[in-house]
This record gives C-alpha cells, structure tokens and sequence, in this order.
C-alpha cells in the first residue's frame, strides 16, 4: 500500500476517533524516514545541520502535505513519527552492529569508520532497552523520550505534539532524563 | 532499589515526590524527602542527583546521522529479505547469492529462454525511491547495453517486477581489483595492462556521454582470463541532462560515490566530465602500484580534505617505475585541466609506459578483446623515465581519414634534452643532453637502436649540426642556465678532432646548407642580436631565441621573445612572420623550406605546460595546427623526409622556503610554474608568480603573497614583473609600461596595495628590466631583480637605462621624486640596497663594491675577489649576505663591509640536481631564511612519424 494512502487513512481515523491511530501510521513513517534519511546521508552528510527534528519534519510533508489536516492532527503525527524515528535509529543500530560482528554485507571501505562509531551504536541499543522498561512505568515519559531525544524536538513542540502543556513536559523530560541516566550508568561502562 | 522491582504504583509516588522536590530549593529538600517511605525516597534521591549530570543521552541520535561518524543507513536496506534460490523475475530464476553492496544485491540467475546463466542486480530502493529515478536508470542502462565494449559489463536487459527494478548482465567469473589487491600490491606490468584496459572501457563510454562517477577497485572486475570488465555504471549519468528542469537529478548525483576516489570537482559538487572518472582511476592504479590509497584517511570527511587538498606522496621509485608514477599522478592531479584530458591519451600514455607501441591510426576503444593481456610481455626499461606524450586530434580540420601518427621514444634517461638534429642520413640522430645533474654532453644513436653513445668530447651543448657533419657545439654552458644560456661558440667534426672556439657570448647559432654560412646569436650589453651571415646584424632584441636556416640558405626563421615569430633574408633586416603564437620559442623549416614548424604553448615558454601544439607558418604567416599534444613537447629538428625529432617531458617551476630553526623546506609552488618574485627581507612572506596554463589565458602571470610558515596565500593579481615587496608588507611593484616597449622592458612602476587600497603608477625617466644578467656566468641570467629600503622609501633597479645608454643600477625615491644613477654605466648585475637606502652594493667584475647613494662614494670590500653574488643586505647594514652557486647547491655567506671578512651561514643543497634549469636563491637580512626558486625541465627524445 501507498504510503501517503495509508497515512490519509489513519488521519481519517483520527479525525473519526479522536486518538492517534498508530498501527496505521507507524509503518508508513517508518518508512518514509528510513527514505529519507537514506537521502540526507548521501547527499548532505557533511550537512552539519541535519538532525532528527529535519528528518521527522521532512517525513511529515512528504507523507502528509503541510495544510491538510489540523494542528492538533499535525502534532499527534509528529509524535508517532518520532516513535518511528526511534524504531529506524534502533533497527539500523543493531543492523549495523550485526554487520561488525559478521554480517554478509561488505562494505569494506567503511571499516575505518565503524570504529568511532561503535560507541554510539550500543549506547542507542541500550538506551532503546531502558526505555522499553521506563514504558511498563510509565508510557508518557517515553513518549516524551521519544519526541525530545528521538526526533529532537523542542518542549513546545512536545507539549503540542502529546497534547500536554510545556511545564508538564519538562518536568516529565527531567524526570526520564534522570532515570535513564540512572539506569544507563549502571549499566555502561 | 532496583526499577525492576517496582510497579506503576510506586512510579507514581516516585514521580509525585520527584515533582515535588523539584518544585522546591534545595535546601527544602531533606525535610520533604523525609516524610517519604525510605525506598520512594532513596529512588527519588538517586534521580535529582543525575540533575547536574550531562550524561549519555546527549547528541548520540544526531551523531548516528551525521557523516563523520559515518553513520550507515545502507544496513536498514540491506534488511530486505534476500531472495531465496528458485524465486522467478520475470523469465530468469535465481539460483544464488554473488553479493550485496550499495547499489543493491546481485544474483546468480538462469535465462530459462535463452538458456544461459545471468547476473541480476537488484537495485537498491534508494536508488528507484521515485519514478523519474527509475526512468533515468532504465534509460542509462539501455545506453550502457548499447555500448558492447568488452571492458564494460554487458547489460543484457532491464527488467520490473512490480516496485523492483533489475540489471541482467553478463555472469563474470574472476576477481575484483579490491580483491586482487588483498594481497599487496601487483606487478607494475598488470598494473599498467589493468590501467589500459579501464581507460578504454572509459573512453567508450566517455564517446557517448556517459561518466561513470564511482569507479573504485571494487567496481573493476577482473575476469579469469585477465579481461577488465568495469561493473556499476548504473549510477552513472549522462554528461549532459536531457531532462526537464523539475527533475532534480543533478543535485541527486551530486554525492554519489565513494570518498577517497572521487574528484575534487566532484566533491564540490562541480560540473563533472570524463575526467573525473580519470582521478578515481589514478586512485585505483596507485592503490594496485603502491599498496596505499592515495587519499585514504581514518574518516570520510578527512578524506575530502586529502582529495581536496593534498597531493599523495609521490610513489617510492625503487617499486614504481617513473614512467608509471609520472602517468598516475598526472591523473590525480586536482586540477581537471592539468589531467589527461581523455580515456584515449591515458591508454595511450600506458602504452607508452608499457614500451607498447600504440596501434597506428587505430581508434583506441575498438581494441581487440585483450585476452591474456595480463602475460603480455612489457619491456620495462627500469631507467625508463618520463613518457608522457600522446598522439591528439587535429583541430578544426575535418579529415577523410585519420592519419597513423607513431610516435618512439629512444631516449630513456632522467635530465633534460639540450637540443637534437639529425644527421644528413636520416637514420643516426646527434644530442646533447644533461643526465642525472651532470653538465651537457654531446650523443649521438642510431633510430631503431635503444642505445647512445656519448662522443668523445669536453661537456658542451649542441647548437647545430651541418650537413657535411661538422658540429657547433657551446662549451662552458652550464646545465643550470636559466634564460640566458651564454657560452662559447665552438666547432668539431662529427668524425673526430679537437673544437675550436670560435666566438664568446654565443646563445644559439645554426649551420646553413653549404656547411660554412652561419647564423648566430650573440650577446651584448642590454640584448641580443641576430648575425646572419656571422658578423651581419640583422635583428637585436632582448632575446633571440631558435634561429634556423631556411633548405635553400637564403633566410633564417628565429623568435624575437618568446611567440614572436620572425624571418629574414641574409644580411637583410628581420619581418615579422606571426606574433602572439602561443608562447613558443622552437621553430624548424619544413623540408621544402615553405613552412616553418614551431612548437607552441598557452604558457610562457612551456613552463607548466600540460599541452603544446605543433603548428605550421607559411611565409606569409599562415597558421595551421599540425598536431596537438596533450603534454609538454618540443620541436627539435625535421628530416628530410618528415620525420619529426622531438623531446616531451615537463617543464616545472617550483618554489621551496625554509625559516628559523626549521628542519623541512615547505613547498611553496602555486601551480607549476612558480618563481619567486621577491623575498621579504624579514623572511616571513614571498611574494609569487606564477605564469601557468590558465593564468596566461588570463593575461598573465598570477601574484600572490604567501607567508612561509601558514599554508594561507593571497592572490594579489595578476604580472609578469613583480619587483619588491615592500619591507612593511602593504604593498607590492609591479614593472609596467607603454605598449610602445619591448615585452618585459618597462618604464613605469605599479604600487599595488597588499590590502584594500588602488593602484598608484610612478613613471621613471629611465626603461629597465626585471631580470638581471649574472656576471659570474655560473647562473647566467638571475631572476633576483629589485630591492627596498627598509623604510619602504628608496627602491632599487638593478638594471636600467637611459634611452639609448649602456644599462647600469638606479636608485628611486618615492618621496623625493628623483632616480638616480648608482653604478657606472655597464655595470648591472645582481645588486642589493642597504636597509637605510643610502647605498648599492654591486659586482664590478669579480670585485664586490659599495656605492654611496647619496654623494659619489665607491668602495670596494678588501678580501680579495668575490665568488657569489649579493643576494641582502643584513639588517644592522654592517655585512652583506651573498649567495654562492654551485650547480645543484648553493652557499650562503655573510661578509663584513669592514674588513672583508667572510662567514658562511648555509649550505643548501637540491636533493634531486637532475634536470634543473634555474635554481635561483633569496635570503632573509638575519640570513635565517631562505627561498629558492627551482626550475627542472626533465624530457626524453621522440621520434614522430606521420605529421604533416
């Protein structure tokens, strides 16, 4: 199925319902930002301002159009695309660690790179571990993860994006901020 | 506690207390956690404490998807589940896995209609994400099957299968080059068939636009028996793009390709052609030569900067032959221009390299299928030298058929050619030739032979050589002569016999057909001038350069400066035959005495040359273009029959400094036509020009201002006569003058501002030159020229004249107004200005003299006769630091006014004296710093076949 179709569906159902219908549109996204990011990687990766928030922003009007739903409709999308954000950084950081560890994928030029980057993977993967445990905790403080940290948006934008107000937000951030820093310490080196 | 153990309910009454103590100061704290139950609180504790901490949570997502950590997203592609053995696409069934990579994943598959194996490549989503990507590929790829080149994969089909968008080529059995380069590097010789075989497969597919973008070790196949077949030429795009502005492919394929390979132009994003593709082949072949990749660096981005900005290190020549490292590093060059311009005349220059000599009048790309070439046998001289030369187009002329050009290097030796005539046979060619640094000696071979013998002479230069075989020859030339190559004229026969001198000061001369009438060069005073017969001035100028004597004896052609051609009667005045030709300063009759061929570059005298042309003049000063190099070559005789000798090689300026305690000269070249313009008398900053290829279009010779010890340099604009840069560093004078002047005779001085500012012109009642004549006549002509005071007031010209007097040294002052004569007139030469610009220090004859500025005082230092020349004045004005040359080194050494006595202060050697043509030394006032210009013409002898 169509991308954009399938995304059109789901803001329907979001209008019908009133919730975020998230088995809809978390595949399409997913895939719109895996596209994407493809992109940016090739063509502007010495871009040194790409981030997450561009990536997630981009997938929205490509998928979405940028007057075609509401804002509060715009701003849930949002949200489920920085879960999708999270999901593609994830996958591709255990894709990439397979690929050290002896995938059948040659890319030997990259080999001096993977050094550096090696860090950072596993502290990704182990980061994505935490959260799905802060999620049996609470689901709100990892949808506030997932949009501050995975798609880099600002207190404001999460605020609108979870429907909440921007205090709320940022104690919620400081609160998950801190346990995942807790958590994490423990468990890296 | 651990967060394992709690439940949503304790969460919650974390967070309230959490909360809660955030909402209050730290001092409010304690009593607050208190009241709490002591696992809640030690929870809560724990987590204000990670407050202050910064964490691992930062950037690591924007990190992953930035380019320096070079982040891999290809792997959240290559997820895709593989296709399975027994899946059909279309009419082909897979039967295995060969590979995956970038551009996607490839099959081995089974053509069930025409019954044979396949390859399948998959092509990655990314690269069929949108329609007009997909219609692109499908149309590149019916080119590429279009081709049928046997260097290039053969595409058999282009097949959909819904969103999937496939390749079926051939199926290649063997090895990529990345894989056959696992084990080290590999024999120059396979290096050098591999190089051929990739550049043909190139220059078929360059003939129909298409650049290949990516080529790297991975994407050139080599099959079992030794064929290349060059894979991936998907991602490549037409040169030119048909497509409708709204199609962003351009921006899309801007970086495409792999760092560390890719061009310069490429990386920048820059219009690419061809020649791209010739850079990434260079990085390829240096790898297979080397073992190293030539810009390879720990991560991406530092490789763009190595491909940007650094040149690899020249191969080691005890494992790469010169030849080959010559032909490799041209390709690497950064700039296209100063590359092979096409796949043909990178083949062609193997070849060359190979010892292979090129099919004749055969279009290189319609090669037969070089099987087993990998076993062919290539002679490789090891003294092999340099072998870049190639066989062009004509331009402009539309011919039924190409004519078989051969061209046959028969010297293999690392110098430079002094000049070359053949002998009234034909067959047994006479040269003279400065090997390894030595002075000139006179050879002589016989064609077809690979071997020279040298005569049995003193070192001298060759000037002619006549019909009945008597040769003149310039004794006391030295190989280092820079413009000026003065020396004396003697005569030997070609049989034997002791040379007779016959005249000093002789540059040049020619031998007229009756073996008695010459025509020669002499020099006096200011110029030269053209006798012909010996004793009859027929032209003077400031230099003659090439005279030749017409078959039938009754004219000589000659350049009057350099791209001045001109011809005239015996004992009757000069006319001019044609003016601005390229730069060219080498002109020979043709046989039937109706046109004179010269040979011509965009750069003043070749320097940097990257292309000369051979064209022919008629007598009323008709141009054609005979043949076009795509190197730097120069005409040295004509047979009677056609056969053209010529020498090809380079012809290099470079600029080397050093400063204080420092252990390595810098490179200081801006192109390759670098020389020093003037040194600052504090040492830190040279002041440069440069005449390259380019820069000549332009108009002339690039200034730019460069500090010794930062890798910044300033283009100041562009002259051919830079003259000091003042002791403050704000400006810099350039000579100018009327047009009604002689090309570099000057009459004015141009002040231009280092910074902002404009120009300020001062004219002079006197002409001088730039460059000076050299009176020790062991650097002959000296490109050191003017000097300033330290208060940037008094300049000083150390080779003027009033019109129509002797040349001698003048001394300006900008504030005052006045120039005024210094030395006596004649006496000119390598002059320097005291820091306080009230005096000259000048050579008279051998004696270093001291002249007074202002009042009329001369003396000469005590210490006996001087061997160098005066290269600065020192800085407390008490001693005068002049350079010695010597060859190859050259001695710095300090001498006190005073007493005369004599320090030395440094020794600089050239590491390689092979070649070189000018090495022309500065030094600081505190003698601390050096620059040097180096010129170094290094070329061998051809013989050309089929020119017309």
């Amino acid at each position: 199925m169509d991308g954009r179709h399938q995304v059109q569906q789901a803001l329907s159902e979001v209008a019908r319902t009133g919730r975020p219908a998230l088995d809809g549109l978390l595949p399409a996204l997913y895939e719109e930002l895996k596209v994407i990011a493809r992109r940016h990687r090739r063509r502007e990766r010495r871009n040194p301002t790409l981030n997450t928030t561009d990536l997630v922003h981009e997938a929205y009007v490509k998928l979405v159009g940028l007057n075609r739903i509401s804002w509060q409709n715009r701003a849930h999308v949002l949200a489920v695309a920085a879960r999708a954000m999270r999901r593609l950084l994830v996958d591709h950081a255990v894709a990439r660690r397979t690929l050290k560890r002896g995938g059948q994928m040659q890319r030997v030029e990259l080999e001096a790179d993977m050094r550096t980057a090696e860090r950072p993977l596993d502290q990704l993967i182990a980061i994505d571990a935490q959260l799905q445990r802060l999620e049996a905790l609470s689901p709100r403080l990892t949808r506030v993860v997932e949009c501050r940290f995975f798609a880099g948006m600002s207190i404001e934008e999460t605020a609108q994006a979870l429907d909440s107000s921007p205090a709320t937000v940022k104690r919620d951030w400081n609160l998950a901020r801190a346990w995942l820093n807790r958590a994490l310490s423990r468990q890296l080196p | 506690m651990s967060s394992d153990s709690l439940d949503p309910v304790q969460w919650r009454q974390i967070e309230e207390l959490y909360r809660a103590a955030c909402d209050r100061n730290a001092a409010d704290r304690p009593a607050l956690l208190a009241t709490a139950h002591p696992d809640i609180r030690d929870a809560v504790k724990s987590l204000l404490a990670q407050e202050s901490a910064e964490g691992p949570l930062k950037g690591i997502a924007e990190d992953l998807l930035r380019g320096d950590t070079e982040s891999d997203l290809e792997g959240v592609g290559g997820i895709a589940v593989p296709l399975s053995p027994g899946t059909s696409l279309g009419r082909f069934t897979i039967t295995g896995l060969v590979g995956a990579g970038g551009m996607g994943a490839v099959y081995r598959a089974r053509d069930t209609r025409l019954d044979r194996d396949v390859a399948i490549k998959i092509l990655a989503p990314h690269l069929t994400s949108d329609e007009a990507a997909r219609r692109r590929l499908a149309r590149e790829a019916h080119t590429i099957a279009s081709l049928s080149h046997p260097n290039i994969v053969a595409l058999y089909d282009v097949g959909e299968d819904g969103e999937t968008l496939y390749l079926v080529t051939e199926l290649l059995h063997g090895r990529t080059m990345r894989e056959l380069m696992s084990a080290g590097p590999l024999p120059e010789h396979t290096v050098i068939d591999l190089g051929i075989q990739v550049a043909r497969g190139l220059a078929a597919a360059h003939g129909r636009h298409i650049v290949h973008r990516d080529l790297k070790a991975e994407n050139v196949f080599v099959t079992r028996e030794g064929v290349v077949k060059i894979l991936d030429f998907g991602i490549a795009k037409p040169i030119r793009i048909a497509d409708s502005p709204g199609t962003n492919v351009t921006s899309a394929g801007a970086l495409l390709g792999t760092a560390g390979y890719m061009a310069p132009e490429q990386l920048t994003g820059d219009e690419v052609d061809g020649r791209a593709d010739l850079f990434s082949l260079g990085v390829v072949l240096y790898e297979a030569a080397t073992g190293d990749r030539a810009f390879a660096r720990a991560t991406r981005s530092e490789s763009i900067r190595a491909v940007l900005f650094h040149d690899p290190h020249e191969p080691d020549p005890a494992r790469v032959s010169p030849a080959l490292a010559r032909t490799m590093m041209r390709c690497l060059a950064k700039h296209a221009a100063e590359r092979f311009q096409s796949a043909h005349d990178l083949a062609f220059a193997l070849q060359l390299v190979a010892g292979a000599p090129p099919a004749a009048g055969r279009p290189v790309e319609s090669s037969t299928p070089s099987h087993g070439a990998v076993t062919r046998r290539t002679a490789l001289t090891a003294g092999l030298a340099v072998v870049v030369t190639g066989v062009g187009y004509a331009l402009g002329r539309v011919r039924s058929a190409p004519r078989p050009v051969s061209v046959h290097q028969f010297t293999f030796r690392h110098g430079h050619i002094g000049d070359a005539r053949f002998a009234a046979d034909g067959h047994t060619v006479v040269y003279s030739a400065s090997w390894d640094g030595e002075p000139y000696r006179i050879y002589s071979t016989r064609l077809g032979s690979r071997e020279s013998r040298p005569l049995d002479l003193a070192p001298a230069d060759l000037l002619a050589f006549s019909r009945d075989g008597t040769l003149a020859l310039s004794t006391g030339r030295p190989a280092i002569h820079g413009f000026k190559p003065l020396g004396t004229l003697a005569i030997v026969p070609f049989a034997g016999g002791k040379p007779r001198s016959v005249d000093a000061n002789v540059s040049a001369a020619d031998w007229g057909p009756d073996g008695r009438t010459m025509a020669v060069v002499r020099h006096e005073g200011t110029g030269a001038r053209l006798e012909f017969p010996a004793g009859t001035i027929v032209h003077e100028s400031v230099v003659v350069l090439s005279p030749r004597i017409s078959p039938d004896g009754r004219r000589v052609c000659f350049f009057s400066n350099w791209g001045t051609l001109m011809v005239a009667e015996s004992g009757g005045s000069a006319r001019l035959l044609s003016d601005g030709l390229g730069r060219g300063g080498d002109c020979v009759w043709a046989p039937d005495g109706n046109e004179i061929w010269v040979s011509s570059s965009e750069s003043e005298t070749g320097a940097g040359a990257t292309h000369m042309s051979l064209e022919a003049i008629d007598l009323k000063g008709r141009r054609r273009v005979v043949h076009r190099f795509p190197a730097y070559v120069r005409l040295r005789d004509i047979a009677a029959d056609g056969r053209v000798l010529a020498s090809s090689g380079s012809l290099r300026y470079s600029v080397h400094g050093l400063r204080g305690r420092e252990h390595f000269e810098r490179d200081l070249t801006v192109h390759n036509a670098t020389r020093v313009g003037h040194f600052a008398a504090d040492g830190r900053s040279v002041l440069l020009w440069d005449n390259h290829e380019r820069a000549a279009k332009l108009g002339g010779a690039l200034l730019v201002l460069r500090a010794l010890d930062e890798a910044e340099a300033v283009q100041l604009g562009f002259s051919h006569a830079p003259l000091v840069l003042s002791s403050g560093g704000d400006w810099v004078a350039i000579g100018t003058s009327a047009h009604s002047l002689p090309r570099f005779v000057f009459d004015s001085l141009t002040l231009m501002p280092t910074g902002t500012g404009t120009p300020r012109t001062v004219n002079l009642p006197i002409q001088f030159e730039r460059r000076v004549a050299d009176p020790t006549g062991r650097s002959s002509w000296s490109d050191r020229t003017s000097d300033v005071s330290a208060d940037d007031r008094r300049l000083l010209i150390p080779h003027g004249w009033e019109s129509g007097r002797p040349p001698r040294a003048f001394v300006h002052d900008f504030q005052q107004g006045w120039t005024k004569p210094i030395t006596p007139e004649g006496i000119t030469g390598p002059a320097v200005l005291s820091p306080d610009g009230r005096a000259v220090a000048a050579m008279e004859g051998s004696a270093l003299v001291v002249y007074s500025v202002d009042a009329d005082g001369r003396r000469e230092l005590p210490g006996g006769a001087e061997s160098g020349l005066p290269a600065r004045w020192s800085t407390d004005g008490r001693s005068i630091l002049l350079v010695e040359p010597n060859g190859a080194n050259a001695r710095i050494v300090r001498r006190t006014i005073e007493t005369g006595r004599r320090v030395l202060v440094r020794e600089v050697r050239l590491p390689d004296p092979a070649g070189v043509t000018q090495f022309d030394l500065w030094v600081s006032r505190d003698g601390d710093a050096y620059t040097y210009t180096l010129g170094r013409r290094t070329d061998n002898l051809f013989l050309i076949e089929g020119l017309r």
